[in-house]
């Protein structure tokens, strides 16, 4: 065995070690920190049940100013990490500029409490925070960078012990003031034993030896130099990433009701328990990555992961207990459906603060301007959607998700930027400082592996590409729970079906339905499965549209290249369309994820001619059409492009015998699989025919362009298609932009083709030709549901041409932020504008009805169809179908319930009983709601 | 054996192109001209009814406009979709030409050694004649001097630069004698096999010359170069070929092969021209010459690589050629010919067109007047775009897919330089001759394309002047012409506000240009070229010694 071969197997080990101690000192400080949390969250649980919800939001308002103030002041904690004798120098000076900051929050208490939202004493207990916090930070900064994690522990521990205590205690005699002063003399008790701490001040030898090679390495490309210049980063950078943490519940205290804000108060009090229990690792991990260990960013996004992921995975199952058992019950139900999303926001803001500690110890300068970035967009997000407690959640989370992407994008193009002096393992051994086996120092060995540099480079990205896919999923997911509403009338149907024994509802679905029953399959067992809540009944949606992400990122990355599949599978996150149809118990979430996975495996059996991807091509194509009968239409394109490779292969003069071979069997596989709905198809059209329903009903839904084929519509369903769901208006305005695709059109000229563009194009563009056809003889199939299959194969359409359009890294960047950021607008509009007229809120509407209703009240609905929502939504009322006789003059209430207004017949049938109801009673009340329309009659 | 050890070369001349003028499937090309005569009856049978008349004078431009461009397009489909059905040049027919003797004549002014070195190497190292190759250096510089006798050329200076190039070549011609005369501008890199190919259709007489296309090497590193050469690629490849179906094809000032007495019956270049080479060509024409384009790249060049050399060359051909409609008009010439003529000079008028599609926005925007009425955007894209979209893809089937968006900007974003040229060209205002520089400038040049950033902010405060105004669908629809105006205008006017004309860095230090050497100029048949060369410089030498 070679020298150079001992070495490896040496310093491989010494990897090896590095890394589970690094794992170590995570959890050790984690634990401690966890520890530290758990006792915030009892002391705002004990504070929560002792407190008013008044009281309770000013004391969350408090803490959230503390924090504020505190997680700037973790800038010292960075620069303590990076330098601790440089910690150590300038208490002194940390002083001198804190006091005075102190002294004028005391000198201003009066003037700042109220727009604070607290009360003096509450104000007067903030200011001895800024001294305070920062010095607690630099000492244990120092601890840090000394390695005392011990200490770091005891302090982080000693804190929440004491304030849970002292806090208790003064909070039952002096109510919110007592509240606070318990957490400034918390805050001293964590002092007391930070400064009492000692590390052995020491670094170990194998940080010298690290140091002294790979600290040398990074130096030449921007490696941190002493903490000085880290630290000066450091500041701005963690100072940002505080604003991001905070400044929503400042926000939501001084903007929202009193209700709405204490709403918010408590999930951002169990959110910043979970982004506090992940606190501690950037400042574990800097002294590491400062050292370029490898692996020490690993443990520490592992760490953080964890923890975020647990705390999200916690509430997302268990909501409402975890509310319970914080605030008691009754109290915060309300935030349960999107406190999982909020606690994601966290989980991310947690990632996202070990990857910019780990920048900043690494010298990257663009990480402050990125958490100011952040900042900023939350701020606005604030400002255009934040009007509710969800919305004040939803800016966080989506500035939270923008801030770990940067982040992830700024270490992945770093990464990439050190690839050059990033030696292979090989050059990192320090042969010329440690002698084996007494042999004499190794300056060089030839017979060291060639080039392992590729093979580690692959693994990092591989690496990379998976926490940069788990974080999509994580938020597609969380925006996906955020983005819930009301079912509607289709989704009913499906809930109406799925409460029918199997063979009873395949009958049903024969006899009455329009679709296939694959669809219907699924739901039928995970309601059985799940129950019939609204999230059970969407369950498969919210599967397949998060299952979308990364399946678009795998048939981006086949298609075109890694760059791409990220950027498609970004773009799923956020499109509008993609996220609506996650939320609807229908089956067009299935048919984008199905097109995407027939696509993808056409694809690799053309280009690859194994048998495996035929296998799927064809398992994928027959669960398209059970699923839709549209499906069938890009079926034709899939078919279509088989045979013209074959031809042009043949042309070429290429062997074609596995292709043709390959391309038969899949077809007749497929054909075989698909033969089956064959009969139930016919006689579903058969039966719908001849009761004169069904395939020839108008459209159900509410889309504003009356489903006439004319350039408008089509113009509206590809708005849609990209877009997602606006108000008439805002179509209007947006479709008035087509001149626009004159540019598109110029642009395309001299752009390549190549065979996935002209297959994902064709599959565009042929079932819109297709159905637009068929829509001159049945405009109720002009319609943007049956022609989903398009959208996944827009959106890598569109991803591929950010990353080839643009000629600079710049442009593809600026033009990914833009793109991203359009969706992103168009989701937050379509959501939560308030005027997208598919949105239709008969839970809000049923729900007030079943609250003012007595047992003896009637609720009257139309249109008819509507019998599986009133049926869904309020158990136990009296409901029946408008027809010519009103209830009888004993009945105390009669509502009446009119949605579809569009409709001229049920216009008409409700003018009719409203002229009726006001004669034989008094009009008493009449709500609104979105699409929906109540009158309550006495 | 091991791949080519040389390392990459830094010139980008001295690489194989990257591009083949192939001609475009002609099935394709039919039947999308097919197409076209109904969609374009139907988007003007819809446009020229009376009830469309908004605005009358706003109508009448816009009619015009797309007139012109109809005019134009047409053109265009009728040019690429001429066969050739002359039987081809016998390969080695040249041989059947004693002697092959050609005069290869190298204009320069001022450009560096580094640009006109590799070009006078390249042509002594040409194959399949006895050449001569004459450096025409109007700068007269001892270093040009010096590098012709080092390599074996002749160098030939005119004590006053009259006629700039076309003088400088007609001076040339008397000082020489021999049948052919290969004209080279000093930045072309002609291939060993360019005299071969060329002069095999020469062994028909009434030949007068044979072009070849001018390829950009440069337009691999991107920038206003590619985008240059994404135009010059659509010309050079069906247009091109068009023209030589119908034995229309002009002369394009360099890698071109002349029959000495085509050019003697027609008195040289003419120089009161600043496209020497178009008016040559007419007057060759009328005098019952044919002319050949021979698609194959034979000479590689070097494409503007600033706004600045591009706008200037752009002026000079736009000048040229539209001060030559007259000429084409008055010349006797069949008429498929006059029409090939006259389709390239009016091209230069579409600037005009561009300038009024960009008004009519801001127009609507700021006074509420539009050139059509009674028409809804439904009708008008029903008719406008299937007219559109095929003409677009007739461009991408024609070009072969070379034709770019950036060749498209580019020429948008220099629309007033077509204009000002019509206008000098109107009022017969005597253009100059200026050499498009074959070297970057290296510094932005915003002044370079002030108008079209001039053009930019007046739709640009248009757009949001309408926005903060009139939120209307109607008024968005006309912003968001004015913006697809702007992405245009700011896409082909970017790179002049790059220091580097957007083009890819050059190579690294260490690779210098001394490492992309062609090959040594072998001893036959060239090396009989030099003996000859320095014959003829000894002999002009003395000449000009006598006149002294």
């Amino acid at each position: 065995m070679s020298a150079g071969t001992i070495a490896l197997r040496r310093a491989a080990g010494v990897s090896l070690r590095r890394s589970r101690a690094a794992v170590r000192e995570q959890a050790l400080v984690a634990s401690g920190q966890i520890l530290s949390g758990v006792g915030n969250l009892l002391f705002a649980a004990v504070m929560a049940r002792m407190l008013t919800p008044g009281g309770f939001a000013e004391l969350a308002a408090f803490l959230a100013l503390y924090l504020l103030i505190a997680v700037p002041s973790l800038s010292f904690a960075a620069g303590g990490a990076l330098d601790p004798e440089r910690a150590r120098r300038r208490r002194g000076r940390v002083l001198a500029g804190s006091i005075p900051v102190s002294l004028a929050i005391a000198a201003g208490a009066v003037a700042l409490a109220p727009s604070l939202g607290l009360s003096v004493a509450s104000a007067l207990a903030l200011a001895t925070t800024p001294t305070l916090v920062a010095l607690i930070e630099l000492d244990r900064g120092r601890l840090y960078g000394e390695r005392a994690y011990g200490w770091v522990t005891g302090s982080l521990v000693a804190e929440p012990a004491v304030r849970l205590a002292v806090g208790t205690v003064l909070a039952a005699s002096l109510g919110v003031a007592g509240g606070a002063a318990g957490v400034v003399a918390g805050g001293i008790a964590g002092l007391v034993v930070a400064r009492a701490g000692r590390g052995p001040a020491r670094p170990s030898p194998s940080a010298v030896l690290f140091a002294g090679q790979v600290g040398k390495r990074n130096s030449g490309a921007r490696g941190a130099r002493a903490g000085g210049p880290a630290s000066r980063v450091a500041a701005p950078a963690f100072l940002f990433l505080a604003v991001v943490q905070c400044q929503d519940i400042v926000f939501a205290n001084a903007t929202l009701s009193a209700g709405a804000a204490a709403r918010f108060a408590a999930i951002s009090t169990l959110g910043g328990a979970a982004v506090f229990a992940t606190a501690t690792i950037p400042f574990v991990l800097m002294p590491r990555a400062k050292a370029g260990e490898p692996g020490a960013l690993g443990a520490a996004l592992g760490t953080a992961a964890l923890l975020g992921g647990a705390a999200a995975l916690v509430t997302l199952i268990a909501a409402e207990p975890v509310l319970t058992l914080a605030y008691g019950g009754g109290r915060f139900d309300g935030v349960a459906s999107f406190l999982p999303a909020y606690m994601l926001a966290m989980a991310l803001l947690g990632l996202a603060r070990v990857l910019a500690a780990d920048a900043v110890a690494r010298g990257g300068r663009r990480i402050p301007w990125i958490a100011l970035g952040a900042g900023a967009l939350q701020l606005g997000l604030l400002f255009a959607i934040g009007d509710s407690a969800e919305g004040v959640g939803l800016s966080t989370l989506i500035a939270a998700s923008a801030l770990t992407a940067a982040l992830g994008l700024e270490r992945a193009v770093g990464a990439r930027a050190e690839v050059p002096t990033q030696e292979p393992l090989t050059d990192e051994i320090p042969t010329d400082v440690i002698p084996i086996n007494g042999d004499t120092p190794h300056h060089r060995y030839d017979d060291r592996p060639p080039r392992r540099a590729p093979a580690r480079l692959r693994d990092r990205q591989g690496l990379q590409t998976a926490l940069i896919l788990t974080g999509m999923v994580l938020v597609a997911i969380g925006l996906r729970l955020l983005a819930g509403r009301s079912l509607w009338l289709d989704e009913a149907t499906s809930w109406f079906e799925t409460q029918l024994p199997f063979h009873r509802m395949i009958e049903v679905l024969r006899n009455t339905d329009v679709h296939p029953p694959g669809y219907f399959t699924v739901l039928w067992a995970t309601v059985r499965a799940f129950g019939d809540s609204e999230l059970a009944l969407r369950l498969p949606s919210l599967f397949a549209a998060t299952a979308l992400v990364p399946m678009l990122y795998v048939a981006g990355r086949a298609m075109y290249d890694r760059t791409t599949g990220l950027l498609a599978a970004g773009f799923a996150v956020v499109a509008p369309i993609v996220v609506w149809y996650s939320q609807e118990a229908r089956m067009y979430a299935q048919l984008m994820l199905l097109a995407t996975v027939a696509i993808w495996a056409l694809y690799r059996a053309l280009e690859s001619k194994r048998l495996r991807y035929w296998l799927v091509y064809a398992l994928a194509g027959a669960a398209l059409a059970w699923t839709q009968y549209f499906a069938f239409l890009p079926l034709f394109v899939f078919e279509g492009a088989i045979a013209l490779v074959a031809w042009q292969e043949s042309r070429a003069g290429r062997p074609t015998a596995k292709l043709i071979i390959g391309g038969v069997l899949a077809s007749l596989l497929m054909a075989a699989l698909i033969a089956p709905l064959i009969p139930f198809a016919h006689h579903q059209f058969a039966v719908n025919q001849e009761a004169g329903k069904g395939f020839d009903s108008p459209s159900q839904v509410n889309s504003g362009t009356e489903n006439q084929v004319s350039l408008y519509a089509a113009l509206t369903n590809g708005i849609w298609a990209i877009a997602g769901y606006h108000s008439n208006a805002t179509m209007a305005n947006l479709t008035a932009l087509w001149p626009l695709l004159i540019l598109l059109a110029l642009m395309l000229l001299g752009r390549g083709r190549s065979r996935a563009t002209a297959l994902l194009f064709a599959g565009v563009m042929v079932p819109t030709a297709l159905l637009t056809a068929l829509s001159l003889d049945q405009p109720f199939l002009f319609e943007v549901r049956y022609n989903l299959t398009a959208v996944p194969f827009l959106l890598l359409l569109g991803a591929r041409a950010v990353t080839t359009w643009p000629h600079t890294e710049r442009g593809r960047a600026v033009l990914a932020a833009a793109a991203i950021a359009a969706l992103a607008a168009g989701f937050a509009d379509q959501q939560w504008n308030g005027t997208n007229p598919r949105t239709y809120n008969f839970e809000g509407a049923l729900h007030e009805v079943a609250v003012r209703s007595g047992p003896k009240d009637v609720l009257m609905y139309m249109p008819h169809d509507l019998n599986n929502l009133v049926a869904y939504y309020p158990p136990g009322l009296k409901t029946r179908r408008l027809g010519p006789h009103m209830p009888a003059a004993k009945v105390p209430r009669v509502f009446l319930m009119e949605s579809f207004f569009e409709d001229p017949a049920n216009r008409e049938a409700v003018r009719k009983a409203l002229v009726k109801l006001r004669r034989e009673r008094t009009l008493t009340r009449r709500m609104k709601f979105s699409q929906v329309e109540v009158w309550e009659f006495r | 054996m091991s791949a080519d050890p040389r390392p990459m070369a830094a010139d980008p001349r001295l690489l194989p192109p990257d591009w083949s003028p192939e001609p475009a499937p002609p099935r394709r090309l039919r039947l999308l001209v097919i197409l076209m005569v109904p969609l374009s009856l139907w988007y003007f049978g819809w446009l020229l009814q009376p009830a469309r008349v908004g605005v009358p004078l706003l109508f009448g431009i816009l009619v015009a406009a797309e007139l012109f461009n109809l005019a134009q397009a047409t053109g265009f489909w009728w040019t690429v979709t001429r066969r050739d059905r002359r039987p081809a040049a016998r390969p080695g027919a040249a041989r059947a030409l004693t002697p092959p003797l050609v005069d290869v004549l190298i204009p320069t002014y001022d450009e560096s050694l580094a640009v006109l070195e590799p070009t006078v190497r390249a042509a002594l190292a040409m194959r399949g004649a006895e050449l001569v190759v004459s450096v025409l250096d109007d700068g007269c510089r001892p270093q040009v001097e010096a590098m012709a006798a080092r390599l074996g050329a002749r160098y030939v200076a005119r004590e006053e630069s009259e006629g700039a190039k076309a003088g400088n070549i007609n001076s040339a011609l008397l000082s020489t004698g021999s049948p052919f005369v290969a004209v080279l501008d000093c930045d072309h890199v002609p291939r060993p096999d360019f005299l071969e190919r060329t002069l095999e259709p020469m062994v028909d007489e009434q030949i007068a010359f044979v072009q070849t296309p001018q390829y950009y090497a440069n337009s691999r590193r991107g920038g206003i170069a590619a985008a240059a050469w994404a135009q010059q690629a659509l010309f050079f490849g069906a247009i091109s070929r068009g023209k030589d179906a119908d034995q229309a094809m002009f002369c394009c000032g360099t890698n071109v092969l002349f029959r000495r007495t085509a050019l003697e019956s027609v008195g040289g270049f003419p120089t009161d021209s600043i496209t020497e080479d178009f008016v040559l060509s007419v007057e060759m024409h009328e005098r019952g010459w044919e002319t050949r384009y021979l698609p194959e790249v034979l000479a590689v060049g070097l494409g503007p690589e600033d706004m600045a050399s591009y706008i200037g060359q752009q002026r000079r051909w736009a000048r040229g050629c539209l001060g030559a409609i007259g000429r084409v008009v008055r010349a006797r010439l069949p008429l498929r010919k006059r029409v090939h003529y006259l389709l390239s000079s009016g091209y230069f008028l579409s600037g005009w067109t561009l300038l009024a599609y960009m008004s009519f926005p801001l127009i609507r925007i700021f006074t509420g007047a539009q050139p059509i009425a009674a028409a809804s955007a439904d009708q008008f894209v029903l008719h406008f775009a299937p007219y559109f979209c095929t003409a677009l893809a007739m461009v991408v089937v024609a070009g072969r897919g070379a034709y770019t968006f950036a060749g498209f900007a580019l020429a948008a974003a220099t629309f007033w330089v077509q204009i000002l040229a019509s206008l000098a060209a109107l009022t017969r205002r005597a253009g100059r001759f200026v050499v498009t520089p074959k070297e970057g400038a290296g510094h932005r040049q915003p002044l370079a394309v002030a108008p079209t950033l001039v053009a930019i902010a007046a739709l640009a405060v248009g757009s949001l002047w309408g926005f903060l105004h009139q939120r209307s669908p109607s008024t968005l629809n006309n912003i968001a012409f004015a913006l697809l105006h702007i992405t245009v205008l700011v896409s082909g006017a970017r790179w002049a506000l790059m220091r580097d004309g957007g083009q890819e860095a050059e190579p690294a230090a260490g690779e210098t240009r001394a490492e992309a050497q062609p090959e040594p100029v072998p001893a036959t048949p060239s090396g009989r070229a030099s003996e000859l060369n320095r014959h003829m410089w000894r002999e002009s030498s003395e000449a000009q010694g006598e006149s002294r």
